[in-house]
């Protein structure tokens, strides 16, 4: 049988349709405006890239906006947000390669291996220009996209910045490897306690089931994300950038480092985030949503 | 930054379309070239997910288009507004098969999935061939009600629930399947955890007795040792069609795609291509 479907032309075509196609959902009378997320691949370098994209027939005039987990999440963690930033511009969130539902990278990559894969997603959507929105060493991800295009990236908004020490790095790199299977599932009941010890409150068990799943993909690589965060200096590469730069620095593991990014270059705008820990991306989803929206939509992009 | 590609094995690929639920999601492995088999329609047990058949498409890809779909409201396939019915389960199936541009095509089950099967060829039988089951819950009026009552996972601070379910699964695994295998699949037993029963109250108020009559296409029943092992032969007497037909294989348990993908693929392949597969 033909298969039409996996041709490059095609492939291309079907991102397109899906991140400028994407079907608008209608707003029942009374209720907040959000936009539907849908779900796609692109074929990149690193095989299949899985994204969400939410976008309405209104959403026009705003640059579109693209998000970058950190690990070992997936692009799921901006479901919520995308929902709303979706209502007034094309909001993309992407699985690194390796996390989510992306096919893994070969061997592990660097930083800028994985911007790399990123930009094959935008290079796919035929942006001219973009927004950045970054979650802790997703934060460095788009630090490093934004070096790679500085003519198409615009604006980078950054939750959490790992500035780590030489020290720190090293340190914590030697913490990292495979996750350790065990027949009667200690890995399964401490990754699951990590996450409801870092939840904010208003984050139930629901949502650390939503979460979870992600959490378990790809065990034996699911530490090269933090491997790439690790080896990529921010304190060296945040001051090259020329963007608009915010900064928000939740109540989260990264509150310290991410304080160091306040003075590292005139550009960045800083602003705490007390109370806010895991799961402020679902409960605070609107109020983020209006602060990212007043620093992304300023003039001077 | 990718791997040398193993030849021995198809690519399997994800791909999403749009069903009566939204998106519906599924893994696909094919041939470069067509090869003039028909394809071969993978419907899985729940929880999981298409992922389940990975190994089996990968290597059924390799002599024609094998495709396994995410049941709506499991991997990554957008769930029913209200509790689903198998007979839902299968519409929507068939929302894919046809979004696929598939005329004609072998299905395989898997316990919940046998019954999508089943319906999906009741709803569409000029578009199955020949079907297999893997295992089929056939059962008692009773016993159906006691399924229907199953209720969402309680979900507790200290993670016992997913420990419960990996711990059963490391318990029932046949011999053979390493716990990093279990490993790559079993996320997908955890997501849609509010929903997730949806997939068992269908498959117990579904009664495979009546579709089994109704389908009158060749069946090969494939019986492991796993939890419907002595449920599954009750099926015999149902089966119409004279190239029907039950399989015992003892010893093989929960696991055995991942650890007999080659003996399961030489099953299927003799079963749908073999010197009889045009009766």
């Amino acid at each position: 049988m033909p298969d039409p479907v996996l041709t490059r032309r095609s492939v291309l075509a079907g991102v397109l349709v899906t991140v400028l196609g994407a079907i608008p959902r209608g707003l029942p009378a009374g209720e907040r405006p959000v936009a539907k997320v849908r779900r796609g691949y692109h074929k990149g370098r690193c095989g299949q890239l899985h994204y969400r994209v939410a976008r309405t027939l209104a959403a026009g005039g705003q640059r579109p906006l693209l998000c970058l987990h950190g690990t070992p999440y997936s692009g799921r963690i901006y479901e919520s947000l995308l929902a709303v930033l979706g209502t007034d511009r094309i909001a993309i969130a992407a699985d690194t390669p390796g996390y989510g539902d992306s096919d893994p990278p070969a061997s592990p990559p660097s930083m800028a291996d994985y911007a790399a894969a990123i930009g094959d997603l935008i290079d796919a959507c035929r942006f001219d220009e973009l927004d950045l929105l970054g979650s802790q060493g997703g934060s460095a991800l788009a630090v490093e996209l934004a070096r790679q295009r500085p003519q198409q990236v615009r604006r980078i908004a950054l939750l959490s910045a790992p500035v780590f020490t030489r020290a720190e790095a090293d340190e914590r790199r030697g913490q990292l490897g495979p996750v350790e299977l065990t027949a009667e599932g200690s890995h399964l009941a401490a990754a699951w306690r990590r996450l409801v010890g870092r939840a904010m409150p208003g984050w139930t068990l629901d949502h650390v089931a939503s979460q979870f799943p992600d959490v378990l993909r790809r065990p034996a690589i699911s530490w090269w994300g933090d491997k790439a965060t690790l080896d990529y200096s921010l304190a060296d590469r945040l001051p090259d950038l020329r963007q608009p730069i915010l900064v928000l620095n939740p109540q989260d593991e990264l509150q310290e480092q991410t304080r160091r990014a306040r003075t590292l270059a005139a550009n960045i705008e800083f602003r705490e985030l007390p109370g806010w820990r895991l799961g402020f991306l679902d409960i605070r989803a609107d109020e983020l949503a209006r602060i990212v929206r007043d620093f992304l939509n300023a003039r001077g992009a | 930054m990718r791997g040398v590609p193993d030849m021995t094995r198809a690519v399997v690929e994800r791909q999403y379309v749009d069903s009566r639920f939204g998106q519906s999601h599924l893994y696909r492995a094919g041939p470069m070239r067509d090869s003039g088999k028909r394809p071969l329609v993978c419907f899985h047990m729940s929880p999981h997910s298409g992922l389940y058949f990975e190994d089996l498409l990968a290597e059924m890809g390799r002599d024609r288009l094998a495709v396994a779909i995410d049941t709506p409201g499991f991997g990554n396939s957008d769930a029913p507004l209200a509790r689903p019915t198998i007979a839902d389960f299968a519409a929507a199936m068939g929302d894919v098969v046809q979004a696929l541009g598939i005329a004609t095509a072998d299905v395989l089950g898997d316990h919940t999935g046998s019954k999508v099967a089943l319906e999906f060829a009741r709803q569409r039988p000029a578009q199955v061939e020949r079907m297999i089951l893997l295992s089929l819950g056939v059962w008692t009026d009773e016993e159906s009600a006691h399924g229907v009552a199953e209720a969402p996972r309680e979900l507790h601070e200290d993670g016992r629930t997913p420990v419960m379910w990996w711990t059963r699964a490391v318990r029932m695994s046949m011999k053979g399947r390493s716990i990093d295998k279990m490993g790559r699949n079993f996320f997908a037993t955890q997501l849609h955890h509010r929903t997730t029963h949806w997939g068992h109250v269908a498959a117990a108020g579904y009664r495979a007795q009546d579709a089994l009559l109704q389908v009158e296409k060749p069946i090969m029943v494939l019986n492991p040792e796993d939890d419907l092992y002595a449920i599954t032969p009750r099926a015999q007497p149902y089966l119409v069609h004279p190239a029907s037909h039950i399989r015992n294989l003892p010893g093989w348990g929960p696991g055995f795609l991942e650890v007999k993908t080659p003996e399961v693929a030489a099953l299927v392949r003799t079963f749908l291509d073999g010197p009889n597969a045009d009766t």
